[in-house]
């Protein structure tokens, strides 16, 4: 018989609270409204750094488009055209798309999938900060990458003068874009905790049992 | 008597400098202490890589896809028609009166059901301990996937504003923590029986 109870007091509970925890925790509204605006900076910053063709704009104001709670929306445009319009001088019209994705999806929910599982892994707490903290820097860098591969499959969908990409070239980003957004959900989170947090034999220490 | 307390601590600062690893050192002793895991991840990561080529090809979405889909739903359905709900199963589409859901793609439970069966293949151990690990964990999740659809749709009917949440993070991430949990009670099983084999 395997220790069902043992493993539902040491694992399941503890993940849930934490997990749940942290989930209604950035769903208190300054919380939610500071983990948007972070994430809206951030991702507009990094963003027009890697894709500098391209103009994305992050300000909510500017964009006066009536978003969802969880949802981020940016403006992008093709940067050449935009200066282009601008030497002219005088009133334009600037043709702008829009670029949304789902803040838990995108960001938090893998976040809180990985720090949960730290904090259930059997290691002394000096070891599970540091994993937590390596973890989150690993699992941004992650989420920033399917954010910019969500960002050149939708510019190069839209076909706006830049970053145009051949049916095959897009077939694949379709593909990946596919793979990454889903993976960083669950799998991402599994293969980052196993990075940062295990060690050889550490796996032992789940043992529920030991035999003696 | 002052010279020798200087030369004993000298002779203190030597050894504490003799027993400090470089971080070259040290980084290299912590890679030896990380290289089965590393070895395990990279195994398990190239297996989910090449599900996920296999799930998201055009060959996966014509031939099997849609069958399975209707498969689970049809199971689903009836799970659910055993708590009397009178539902109708179509096209991968369960409806009943009050509320009706469509089974689609990430719904069928693979997704965990594959990062199980990867890591129990991967993980470094005897591989006749993996086969009942893999049949027994197979069965348990194709399973569990299917109340997690029942339960779905009962949310769906008596709490429905709630139906999204749970469909998110309890039908997702509360489903892929299953699976994970499954795997280390069967590493715990597996374990066991190791040392159990050890000993005769």
């Amino acid at each position: 018989m395997l220790p069902i109870r043992t493993y539902l007091i040491r694992y399941l509970i503890p993940f849930l609270l934490i997990y749940l925890g942290l989930l209604g925790f950035s769903h208190l509204p300054p919380v939610r409204e500071k983990l948007k605006n972070t994430a809206r900076t951030q991702t507009g910053f990094v963003l027009n750094q890697l894709l500098p063709k391209t103009i994305f704009i992050s300000d909510p104001k500017r964009i006066n488009y009536d978003e969802k709670p969880s949802r981020i929306t940016l403006a992008y445009a093709n940067r050449g055209a935009l200066e282009e319009q601008q030497k002219k001088g005088g009133t334009f019209s600037m043709d702008f798309r829009l670029l949304h994705y789902e803040l838990d999806q995108a960001y938090l929910m893998g976040l809180f999938f990985l720090i949960s599982l730290i904090a259930i892994t059997p290691i002394s707490w000096k070891r599970r900060a540091l994993s937590v903290l390596l973890g989150s820097i690993l699992m941004y860098a992650l989420n920033t990458i399917a954010i910019y591969i969500l960002a050149i499959q939708k510019i190069a969908n839209e076909k706006i003068g830049v970053y145009e990409l051949s049916s095959n070239q897009l077939e694949y980003i379709d593909l990946f874009s596919q793979i990454f957004n889903n993976a960083i959900i669950f799998v991402l989170p599994v293969i980052v905790w196993g990075i940062v947090t295990l060690r050889k034999g550490d796996l032992k220490k789940f043992v529920l049992t030991p035999t003696h | 008597m002052a010279k020798s307390n200087k030369k004993n601590k000298k002779a203190r600062k030597q050894q504490q400098q003799k027993a400090k690893p470089s971080p070259q050192q040290s980084f290299q002793e912590g890679l030896k202490a990380k290289s089965p895991v590393i070895l395990f991840l990279v195994g398990f990561a190239v297996c989910v890589i090449v599900f996920y080529l296999f799930y998201y090809s055009s060959w996966y979405e014509e031939n099997l896809r849609d069958g399975l889909l209707a498969f689970q739903a049809k199971l689903g359905g009836g799970l659910i028609n055993l708590f009397g709900y009178g539902v109708q199963v179509n096209n991968g589409i369960i409806s009943g009166n009050d509320f009706a859901m469509s089974i689609k793609n990430g719904c069928d439970g693979l997704e965990a059901t594959v990062l199980f069966l990867s890591a129990v293949l991967m993980f470094p151990i005897a591989f006749k301990l993996k086969i009942p690990g893999l049949l027994l964990g197979f069965g348990i999740l194709f399973i569990a996937n299917l109340i997690r659809i029942m339960g779905l749709y009962m949310i769906g009917v008596h709490w429905n504003s709630a139906f999204e949440f749970f469909h998110l993070h309890g039908g997702l991430v509360l489903f892929m923590f299953f699976a994970l949990s499954i795997w280390l009670l069967w590493i715990d099983w597996a374990y066991k029986k190791e040392k159990k084999y050890a000993t005769h």
